[in-house]
C-alpha cells in the first residue's frame, strides 16, 4: 500500500509519518460529524497522533510494507478509537515518567504520558499479528 | 509550518503558524540555529496560530530551549491556545518555559531585565 485507504470509519496508512495529517483530517472530520466539542476533538486528535506516531516508528519500525489502521466509533456517550499496527506492542505502565527530574528536559518520551492524561481509558492488546491500542473518551 | 520573523529591539520574534510536530519542527530548529550563529540569542515564539502540537513538537521546543540556554540566551513563549497550554501543563513544561499571555507582555519582560 502506498496511499491512505479509507473504508467507512477506518483509515489505513503505510508506515510513514508523512500520512499523520491524513489521519488527523479523517478523525477530526468524523468527530465533527458526531458534533463533538472542539476541545475534546483536540484531545482526541493529539492522542491519536501520539499513538500512530508510536505505531509507525516503534511498532512497525517505519517499514512501509506494513500498515497502521485507525478506526473510530461512537458507543453511547463514548468515542472509541482503535489503532492497529503489525508490531510487538508496548506496556504503557513500563513507560518512564516524563515528569521525573531526570526526564523533564528530554526531547522525547512524553507521547504515551499525554495519551494517558487526556483519555479516559487506554487499553493495549498484543497478538501474534500485531498490537491494537484502544482509547476511549467520554463526550458528555 | 509557516514562520514569520521580526525584530523588536534586540529580541527576535518568530510567529509560528500551522502544525508543530517533528517534521515541521526541523525548520524551526534550523532557524534557531542560524540565529544562534549570528549571536541573536534573545528569542520570542508567538504560538497564536499554532493549531496542532504533539509530543514531538514539545520535544522540538525543549531542544530549542536547550540550544538557546547553551548560547546564554533567553526563550519566551506567548499566545498559547487553551489546548496547547493544557499540554504544557500536563507535561509540566509550563514550569520550565517562560510563558506569557501576550507577545507585548513577553517583550516588556525583556526591557525589565535589561533595565535591571
Amino acid at each position: 500500500m502506498h496511499e491512505p485507504i479509507i473504508k467507512g470509519n477506518m483509515i489505513s496508512i503505510p508506515s510513514s509519518l508523512e500520512y499523520l495529517t491524513n489521519i488527523d483530517d479523517f478523525i477530526e472530520g468524523i468527530l465533527r460529524g458526531f458534533e463533538v466539542e472542539e476541545s475534546t476533538i483536540a484531545d482526541i486528535a493529539i492522542s491519536v497522533s501520539e499513538l500512530v506516531n508510536n505505531s509507525v516508528s516503534h511498532g512497525n519500525k517505519s517499514d512501509d510494507g506494513k500498515t497502521v489502521s485507525v478506526s473510530i466509533a461512537k458507543k453511547g456517550n463514548d468515542i472509541e478509537i482503535k489503532i492497529e499496527d503489525q508490531g510487538q506492542g508496548f506496556d504503557p505502565r513500563a513507560i518512564s515518567n516524563p515528569l521525573d527530574e531526570e526526564n523533564l528536559l528530554k526531547d522525547t518520551g512524553r507521547g504515551i504520558f499525554i495519551v494517558n492524561a487526556l483519555m479516559d481509558k487506554v487499553d493495549v492488546q498484543t497478538t501474534k499479528d500485531g498490537t491494537i491500542t484502544t482509547i476511549t473518551k467520554s463526550i458528555v | 509550518m509557516e514562520i514569520t520573523k521580526k525584530t523588536e529591539n534586540l529580541v527576535t520574534v518568530l510567529c509560528l503558524k500551522g502544525r508543530l510536530d517533528l517534521a515541521s519542527g526541523a525548520g524551526l530548529k534550523d532557524e534557531i540555529k542560524a540565529l544562534m550563529d549570528k549571536e541573536q540569542n534573545l528569542i520570542h515564539l508567538n504560538l497564536a496560530d499554532v493549531d496542532f502540537i504533539n509530543s514531538s513538537g514539545l520535544g522540538v521546543l525543549v531542544s530549542i530551549m536547550k540550544e538557546i540556554r547553551m548560547h546564554k540566551g533567553r526563550l519566551t513563549l506567548s499566545d498559547l491556545a487553551s489546548y496547547v497550554q493544557e499540554i504544557f501543563e500536563i507535561t509540566q513544561l509550563s514550569h520550565i518555559f517562560e510563558i506569557f499571555t501576550s507577545e507585548s507582555e513577553a517583550l516588556t519582560s525583556y526591557q525589565s531585565v535589561s533595565a535591571n
